[in-house]
């Protein structure tokens, strides 16, 4: 049974010569990069390289990049950094952000601050008048995905950070605007240090890196909660993962200067996606079925819903079978309403969400493969049509 | 180091002429848990376990699950001389004194041997003073001491560390056989733990509907019959592939009778197991009133669907009750993990709470589910767990 892979979106198989070049560079770099001797000194220089080359490739300067472990610590040095602000300020978090955000809500809130959601239009897409509405003279924090990994609604960053700057201006308070742009990398041209943002998250995993390891784009430095030995400008400090940040550099290297061939190889695929699965009686696209709005989502990511059919029990046929999607929301766990969140935010009914799949393609997806699937999907939904009506 | 230990029996005591009959099963249950040579002997009721295994937490474990005894005592054996006697006192309170740091004790004394130079008041005393001189944190307390040392001078003197409690009730296989109906929640695993301390050997089984139930769940039921499995002696678990005939329901079952129609094809292939297997009851977990599959009715009529007996532990218990037992046999927190599965997609929103019996036997047979049930009666699959 050959193996379709079509779950980009929660991680990327490796990349070839990435697992090489790791474990030489676990050979070759041993030193702490802190240590002044030599070979302190050759492991803190391929930090350096490492940070020019993603800093280049982000049109960032290297003092705004921090190596952190990936896209929830990430996002959680900027969220606990704001434990440090006075409190009863105001936040606002988008309603569809990764659970790495989003449940850091509880505790913002019990220390006292208050906070909004921002929640996207039925489209999954968060508009500056949206966001306009909710903000306040003592708003001091703004976050909102750039790419979200359930709908793939792709938000206008440059156009909402305009708003901020423009309301930020006339109130004269300034406004932290936080994006966490994993599902961005390699894949959708952004290029945080061209944008109006002060931070933004990412991961190598997501691009064929290693798991382990990501960035924290830094306009300008934010005081953070932890504290230690002063590594990664003591933002995020710690000896610092030097394999994994020499892997990280060179699969952003890799997927960045090919970025737009990979979106036009994704658009193809969705595109071919998207007809075969109008052929299929009871699935339907969850967002994006109107064709003009195509451009509003990530072509490597395709939510789709075979309600009543349990999207669950459909991810395991189909895992049986050789195939591997995901769903954002399990069946009947506690944490139901939970892992519907997303879904549910933008405007998906229950129904519609428990019934809910996610494909996510890649650079090495291929039209066979979405062919094998869909092809697949529609054998085992007539099967499962019949019980579940 | 060959350890020794004093169990005590509680209701086989009890018995008349078949005693020897418990007495033999408890013998075997106990043998059939520890890994290294043991032997026990019976002297007037009470047990001697004479073990090579060096774990002494292995074979406390193995005690502490046993049904059958009430408690146990880990013993050492020495000369009948007060030194021996006091040097064999010492090693036991050297551990309990750090089990109970703040504790107090006694020494209590038996003198079957009345040939022997001191009185038991004399022993009791002499090993008393002879700890508190080599131990200065110890307090004596005759009253209500954390922890007492039993001196008992027969053949030899024997020396007996602080009583362990056991499980109670009665050996397990002196009972007959039964088929425990396990699921992934809180009350069947307590069920099954209540019937073999009253000697019942269960085998279980569990109905598994991938893939509607995940993986995750049917391996929270092995890690459930792995908990339970001490107590029970031993377990075979049957995993029955359920999926089909719940389609089947789906498919044709009116949706308020859905629930107890897949109770009653439960309790049918629990049947036909248990009647390859020479199992003579069935045993559940259900509670009375605890969810409509288990009010009078309800009860009633699943019951009738097997001319097996059925035995509800829990019949007359409250949850807190039930969890209270599930902790002490630490299934509880397993019970709890979130595996519910999509299986909850085929109960009714508004299921049946007083079913006439004659009515959904008729529905069940309106199913014609037999072949269906007969087929993955034949193709479960069986996992043993260890005692």
């Amino acid at each position: 049974m050959k193996l379709i892979y079509l779950d980009w979106a929660a991680t990327a198989p490796i990349l070839k010569g990435i697992p090489a070049l790791m474990s030489k560079s676990l050979l070759d770099f041993q030193g702490n990069p802190s240590s002044i001797h030599s070979e302190g000194k050759k492991a803190r220089e391929q930090l350096i390289i490492a940070r020019k080359t993603c800093a280049d490739l982000l049109e960032a300067k290297p003092e705004q990049l921090i190596f952190t472990s990936g896209g929830t610590e990430s996002n959680s040095i900027i969220l606990s950094s704001l434990f440090r602000k006075n409190k009863g300020a105001h936040l606002i978090l988008s309603a569809i952000e990764h659970p790495s955000i989003y449940e850091y809500y509880e505790s913002l809130r019990f220390f006292g601050f208050d906070i909004d959601f921002v929640k996207p239009d039925s489209k999954g897409i968060i508009s500056p008048d949206i966001l306009l509405k909710l903000l306040k003279p003592n708003t001091i924090f703004v976050s909102i995905m750039a790419v979200n990994n359930e709908t793939g609604a792709i938000q206008a960053i440059d156009k909402l950070a305009e708003t901020i700057r423009v309301y930020e201006k006339a109130n004269g308070r300034s406004i932290h605007f936080h994006t966490d742009a994993v599902q961005t990398l390699g894949k959708i041209p952004f290029k945080p240090g061209l944008l109006n943002i002060n931070s933004a998250s990412f991961s190598a995993h997501k691009i064929g890196g290693p798991k382990g390891v990501g960035l924290l784009y830094l306009q300008k430095p934010v005081q953070p909660l932890s504290a230690g030995g002063g590594q990664e400008f003591s933002i995020r400090p710690g000896t610092e993962n030097t394999a994994g940040i020499i892997a990280l550099a060179k699969v952003m290297d890799i997927s960045l200067t090919k970025v737009n061939s990979n979106f036009t190889h994704a658009k193809l695929l969705k595109d071919l996606l998207i007809t075969e699965l109008s052929k299929i009686k009871g699935v339907r696209l969850l967002f994006g079925s109107d064709r003009k709005d195509q451009d509003l989502y990530s072509p490597y990511i395709t939510s789709i819903t075979v309600s009543p059919v349990p999207g669950e029990v459909l991810v395991r046929i189909l895992s049986d079978e050789g195939i591997q999607v995901s769903t954002g929301s399990a069946c009947s766990s506690r944490n139901r309403k939970k892992q519907m969140r997303i879904l549910l935010a933008s405007d998906v009914s229950g129904k519609d969400a428990a019934g809910s799949i996610r494909i996510s393609t890649g650079w090495s997806s291929t039209e066979t493969d979405i062919i094998n699937f869909v092809s697949v999907l529609k054998r085992v939904t007539l099967e499962l049509k019949k019980y579940h009506k | 180091m060959k350890n020794l230990y004093l169990i005590k029996i509680g209701e086989i005591s009890l018995k008349k002429g078949n005693r020897s009959t418990f007495e033999k099963q408890l013998r075997f249950n106990i043998k059939k848990k520890l890994k290294s040579h043991s032997r026990i002997k019976i002297h007037r009721g009470r047990f001697f376990l004479e073990s090579d295994d060096d774990d002494i937490s292995n074979i406390q474990y193995a005690l502490s699950t046993t049904p059958g005894l009430v408690s146990f005592s880990r013993a050492v054996k020495v000369e009948k001389k007060l030194e021996a006697i006091k040097n064999a006192a010492s090693l036991f309170a050297e551990d309990l004194i750090k089990r109970y740091p703040e504790g107090s004790f006694k020494i209590e004394s038996r003198r079957a041997d009345k040939g022997f130079e001191y009185t038991s008041y004399e022993i009791s005393a002499l090993v008393g003073e002879h700890l508190l001189d080599k131990f200065p944190v110890l307090k004596v307390d005759v009253h209500n001491p954390s922890w007492t040392i039993n001196v008992e001078i027969r053949d030899l003197a024997y020396v007996y560390g602080t009583q362990e409690k056991g499980t109670g009730g009665l050996p397990v296989g002196s009972a007959g056989k039964g088929m425990l109906l396990l699921s992934g929640g809180i009350d069947s695993p307590v069920a099954g733990y209540l019937m073999a301390k009253r000697g019942l050997q269960l085998d279980a089984v569990y109905f598994h509907a991938y893939p509607y139930t995940s993986d995750g769940a049917l391996e929270k039921v092995k890690t459930l019959a792995e908990k339970i499995a001490p107590y029970l002696s031993g377990l075979s678990l049957f995993v029955v592939p359920f999926t089909k005939f719940q389609l089947l329901l789906k498919q044709k079952a009116r949706e308020e009778e859905v629930t107890l129609l897949m109770r009653a094809g439960m309790v049918k292939i629990a049947d036909m197991i248990s009647k390859k297997r020479g199992n003579l009851c069935l045993v559940t977990g259900e509670s009375l009133g605890q969810v409509a599959s288990q009010t009078v009715e309800s009860l009633n009529y699943t019951g009738s669907e097997t001319d097996l007996i059925i035995f509800r532990p829990l019949i007359g218990m409250d949850k807190e009750t039930i969890i209270k037992i599930s902790n002490k046999i630490d299934t509880y927190k397993t019970s709890i993990l979130p595996f519910e599965d999509c299986c909850t997609i085929f109960s009714p929103t508004h299921p049946v709470l007083k079913p006439d019996s004659n009515r959904l036997k008729k529905s069940f047979l309106l199913l014609k589910g037999e072949e269906i049930l007969k087929e993955a009666a034949e193709k479960t699959e069986r996992f043993y767990f260890k005692p």
